[in-house]
């Protein structure tokens, strides 16, 4: 009870310092499920069985529970509430109402979060042979829970774990059950719970799945054929790289091998986290290609690490003015010189001719050449502008001027 | 008027390739690079940055030096360590990082030749050197005008390596007062004084400067 004295706070908060736990408080009468391990004969028995919750152990840290049909009550720590389900709800308010208002429970000793149950003593069972035959009977649902009034108590001993000391006092408590209609079969099914819940799994996926797959980038091409916007990306590649005649559809001759592409997911996001774009690319498996047949020379020059330096330390020397370009798809344009078949793109695949494969004209990503085709393209346009390489890294091209500026070129950027 | 050929030339590489101007160098390939009122800062503290999340030790207290003195990592040196993957990835990273940190260079030199098997202690040889970077996140060179000199330093530790007793090279090519290249490396064969030791680096390093 808070006080003004005690500055509206109660006498527990100012003695422990903090406000107590009242999280293992529950409703009286609620349905429960405790671990019957222990209770157990054998381990095929059921580990649990829908019980009625009681009250709290007074020598122990646990819990009380009635199970009606066996007319057994246990006591345990491990178990799953169901505080909105009331297996006799028209006698909540009886059956509450008495325990709290049993003499042991008075204010004076509730700081101690536990209720003594020592001579709390509950419910059941007089009439259990009548209702038992009847339960098989559908027609019990309709029978008037009043009718079938119980009256019973127990006795728990706590000094057992087995507390199963049944004596008949009806003058402690009175309890009116209600028998709902019960499947006599001891095993607990979801239905009979009254549980009709998705599984977690399934729902997630059905509900929100929509929106979260288009934020995220995934690893195979047949969630991403779902969603909408992945969708669309993969139309774009596939008309992009149509338009520059990337292959032709022939068949695959005998002697050759097919090499396999997949589809890779990417979001670009701008600066701040927001995404920018979708973008889907077809990428050749470059694993599948088979020396000699495939591919041959792979090696693809890039420049020096020490070559860049001295460029970079002569530009501060000489003052010069250095711009960067970037070659956008720079794998994409290359003239394959070898003979490589895919496979057509997943997805993609041309209805009136699914036996032909892809030959293709120009290089794609992951390809084993594909970085040595880009190299040969680039160095054999580079000297129609009158670069040249220098003798001690072809990467680097220098062009002479007449106003004393050089240009320097390498593999992936570009000095001037 | 100086820019006028760059324009040419960029517009000739339009017709050909489908490129993007980007404008003047500033960053590539993980590089910063800034133009100071003497000449051009290089750095990677992008990169470093990068790297010190990826490993997870963002919060962690800076050191002041790479590695300890005197302080040899021996092959089969205790308990392996339990994920060889992030001990490699973390190395190659370094590695790249000596792009521009000659002073990481020979820490990174000597973690570099226990990827195929580490233990653990390599990999607290590692984390120190992450610390390190930690404090000198923003390091960098910055080459300046000068003379055009090609001038080389080197020296060798006789049988540095407790595990096969070879000689480390190690060596420093100026441009002028610009640090142009840099390398640690293990000699191919033992040498039995460190007069001979200090003979090869001689000759490796000439090799490099032509």
């Amino acid at each position: 009870m808070s006080t003004p004295v005690l500055l509206h706070k109660s006498p527990f908060e100012m003695l422990f310092g903090s406000s107590p736990v009242l999280t293992h408080f529950k409703i009286f009468g609620c349905a429960c499920f405790p671990f019957l391990r222990l209770y157990n004969h054998t381990k095929l028995q059921a580990k649990t069985i829908k019980c009625v919750f009681l009250g709290y152990a007074t020598k122990y840290k646990g819990y009380l529970f009635y199970h009606v049909p066996t007319t057994r009550l246990f006591l345990y720590r491990h178990v799953i509430f169901y505080e909105q389900q009331f297996l006799y709800p028209n006698v909540l308010h009886t059956s509450s109402t008495t325990l709290l208002s049993s003499p042991s429970c008075s204010p004076s000793t509730c700081h101690v979060p536990i209720v003594t149950t020592e001579n709390i003593v509950v419910t059941s069972i007089t009439s259990s042979s009548s209702h038992h035959t009847s339960n098989n009977t559908p027609a019990l649902s309709i029978v008037s829970p009043s009718s079938q009034s119980i009256t019973a108590s127990i006795q728990a001993s706590p000094s057992t774990l087995v507390a199963l000391d049944i004596s008949f006092n009806p003058d402690n408590l009175q309890v009116v059950l209600s028998i709902p209609p019960l499947n006599l079969h001891p095993m607990q099914t979801k239905s009979k719970s009254g549980i009709t819940k998705r599984k977690a799994l399934l729902t997630s996926i059905h509900d929100s799945g929509a929106t979260e797959m288009s934020l995220m980038e995934l690893a195979t091409y047949k969630s991403a054929i779902k969603v909408y916007v992945w969708l669309q990306a993969m139309k774009e590649e596939v008309h992009a790289l149509h338009t520059q005649g990337t292959w032709s559809l022939v068949p695959l001759p005998a002697d050759r091998n097919l090499v396999g592409c997949k589809w890779i997911f990417k979001i670009k996001r701008h600066s701040d986290g927001f995404i920018a774009r979708h973008k889907a690319r077809l990428v050749g498996k470059g694993f599948s290609q088979e020396p000699g047949l495939d591919y041959g020379d792979i090696f693809g020059p890039v420049v020096k690490p020490a070559i860049v330096r001295l460029v970079l330390a002569l530009a501060a020397h000489f003052n010069w003015p250095l711009r960067q370009l970037d070659v956008k798809n720079a794998f994409l344009h290359d003239i394959l010189q070898e003979e490589v078949y895919m496979s057509q793109p997943p997805g993609f695949e041309d209805l009136q001719h699914p036996h032909l494969v892809c030959k293709l004209h120009k290089s794609l990503y992951r390809l084993k050449q594909a970085p040595r085709a880009w190299n040969d393209r680039f160095t054999q346009f580079l000297p129609s502008l009158g670069f040249a390489t220098i003798y001690y890294d072809s990467s680097l091209f220098v062009k002479h001027l007449v106003m004393r500026l050089w240009c320097c070129f390498s593999m992936w950027m570009i000095l001037l | 008027m100086r820019l006028v050929p760059i324009i040419q030339v960029i517009k000739a590489l339009t017709t050909e390739f489908d490129i993007k101007d980007l404008g003047s160098l500033h960053y590539f390939l993980g590089k910063q690079i800034t133009r100071t009122p003497t000449g051009l800062f290089l750095s990677q503290s992008k990169y470093v940055e990068d790297l010190l999340i990826k490993s997870k030790i963002v919060d962690a207290k800076p050191c002041d030096t790479p590695c300890l003195p005197y302080h040899r990592l021996l092959k089969e040196d205790g308990e392996p360590y339990s994920n060889p993957k992030v001990y490699r990835s973390i190395v190659g990273a370094l590695q790249y990082l000596t792009f521009t940190r000659p002073d990481i260079a020979f820490s990174a030199h000597r973690v570099c030749q226990f990827m195929q098997n580490p233990m653990v202690s390599h990999f607290t040889a590692v984390k120190r050197i992450l610390l390190y970077l930690k404090g000198t996140m923003h390091f960098g060179i910055s080459y300046t005008r000068g003379d055009l000199q090609l001038k080389a330093f080197s020296d060798a530790n006789w049988a540095g390596d407790p595990n096969d007793k070879r000689s480390t090279t190690g060596l420093v090519i100026f441009l002028g007062n610009n640090p142009i290249s840099w390398s640690f490396k293990k000699q191919q064969t033992i040498s039995r004084s460190l007069t001979k030791a200090e003979y090869r680096t001689l000759s490796f390093t000439s090799a490099e400067v032509d």
